[in-house]
């Protein structure tokens, strides 16, 4: 039995030993926002926070997380309330199949939490482990700069 | 359904230690896991008790100890990147760890992880084995320090018992008349070194170079020290070195490695790449030491 602080709220589970924190964020929780892709730490879909920092929850035991706080996109915003992050993806079109983008905008929060001020290429820097096939890149960009601002603007 | 392990959580290095023992060659020390895990699941490697060292607060620290840097070994890669203790000539540290791997996997990935796992490609390696480190290993019962230099002894094997866990790596701080370069080639910044190095050296008062390492990794079965292109350098005045010199140090690099073929690079291409790292990274040290000596 483990216990896991996920999206702020406290789970009682009841795992195998082996099982990764992907698999138990989707397949325990049904929290499909975490996408599930190369398996190996090559694609960043599966990007969560763990303690606020950018995560592969592919590459981890659950067991190995527990005591730590996990945000999924189902943490960060509502269909009726999102996030600015996520209305910036959506004003700039930061995708097109949208299969990344979750573990894409996890990435974008951690950045604009440390380094609110960044320029392209330290976006693109921070955004290095996460493969769009789509090749939206230029656009995701603009959607971080744009979400940088907003933030900006809404902590006044 | 695959087979599962059953997983311990030990929380000081002794009771780690006391579980390896107990379980032997069927226990397995798990730091960050983003290798063993792949391992495991393609059945590379054998595993029925996971000893998860995360929970060992301990073993996560990098503090300063007089004329030492201390690195506990859990210590995750993304705090390396971002340690301001790891300044001047150290920082060939922090440079590799945030090559190592996309920025999401340093949150987890460990340095004893990263050297443990003995890749010939270990992005921490270089660096430290030009440094001078030493690794502390300890089992239930005593313990003892390691050079960097011996390691390494085959892919995937260290200098490590059984029985004993790498606790801690210890680095001497290079004197300020001292520089360093760490260089490596993917297919781009984060991905798996098709080669990696780190070089440093000091000047004397006269600009005489000495304490002269050069180590390659990815091209070997373990990353080596090249100590031939080493003693061209030794003894030179860092204002006279002829170019011809500093490709007779590329010349040698490529003459002693000895890389193979695999799916990132062909075996010429890594010699070939290693003969121009180093010509570069010798030129990165000359560099840096002219400026000093001009201050």
């Amino acid at each position: 039995m483990i216990t896991l602080m996920v999206n702020n709220k406290e789970y009682q589970l009841e795992i195998e030993p082996h099982e990764t924190l992907v698999d138990v964020l989707q397949k325990r929780l049904g929290l499909m926002g975490v996408r599930m892709s190369c398996g190996q730490g090559e694609c960043g879909a599966c990007t969560i926070l763990l303690d606020n920092k950018p995560a592969l929850s592919c590459m981890m035991l659950a067991c190995q997380a527990e005591g730590k706080e996990i945000l999924t996109i189902e943490g960060l915003g509502t269909y009726d309330d999102l996030h600015p992050i996520q209305e910036s993806f959506i004003e700039e079109h930061g995708f097109q199949c949208g299969f990344c983008t979750p573990g894409v905008i996890m990435t974008t929060k951690s950045l604009l939490e440390t380094k609110p001020k960044s320029n392209a290429s330290e976006i693109a820097m921070s955004l290095s482990g996460h493969i769009c096939r789509c090749g939206a890149y230029p656009k995701i960009i603009k959607s971080v700069q744009n979400a940088a601002k907003k933030l900006e603007k809404n902590h006044g | 359904m695959k087979k599962t392990f059953t997983y311990l959580r030990p929380l000081t290095p002794v009771e780690a230690c006391r579980f390896k023992e107990k379980y032997d060659k069927k226990a397995k020390f798990w730091a960050g896991g983003t290798d063993l895990l792949i391992q495991w699941r393609s059945e590379k490697i054998k595993l029925d008790y996971c000893v998860d060292l995360s929970f060992i607060s301990d073993l996560e620290y990098i503090k300063k100890d007089l004329d030492l840097i201390c690195i506990g070994s859990s210590t995750k890669v993304n705090a390396l990147e971002n340690s301001s203790k790891l300044d001047d000539s150290l920082s060939i540290i922090r440079e590799a760890a945030g090559e190592l791997g996309p920025p999401g996997l340093r949150t987890t990935a460990t340095i004893g992880g990263n050297l443990c796992n003995a890749a010939p490609s270990a992005d921490l390696a270089t660096p430290l084995i030009v440094l001078g480190a030493q690794a502390k290993f300890l089992s239930s019962t005593e313990e003892r320090w390691v050079n960097m230099d011996e390691f390494f002894l085959n892919v995937n094997q260290t200098a490590l018992k059984e029985n004993e866990l790498l606790t801690e790596i210890k680095i001497p701080i290079p004197r300020d008349t001292t520089a360093t370069s760490f260089l490596k080639i993917g297919r781009n910044v984060v991905d798996i070194a098709i080669v990696n190095m780190s070089m440093k050296a000091a000047m004397d008062e006269a600009g005489i170079l000495s304490d002269v390492k050069i180590a390659f990794g990815a091209v070997a079965p373990t990353p080596i020290r090249i100590k031939s292109a080493e003693k061209l350098l030794l003894g030179a005045d860092i204002f006279k070195i002829k170019d011809t010199l500093i490709d007779e140090v590329g010349n040698k690099v490529a003459k002693e490695v000895k890389p193979i073929t695999d799916v990132r690079s062909s075996a010429e291409y890594r010699r070939e790449v290693s003969r121009v790292l180093a010509v570069r990274a010798v030129k990165n040290i000359l560099g840096d030491l002219k400026k000093r000596r001009k201050v």
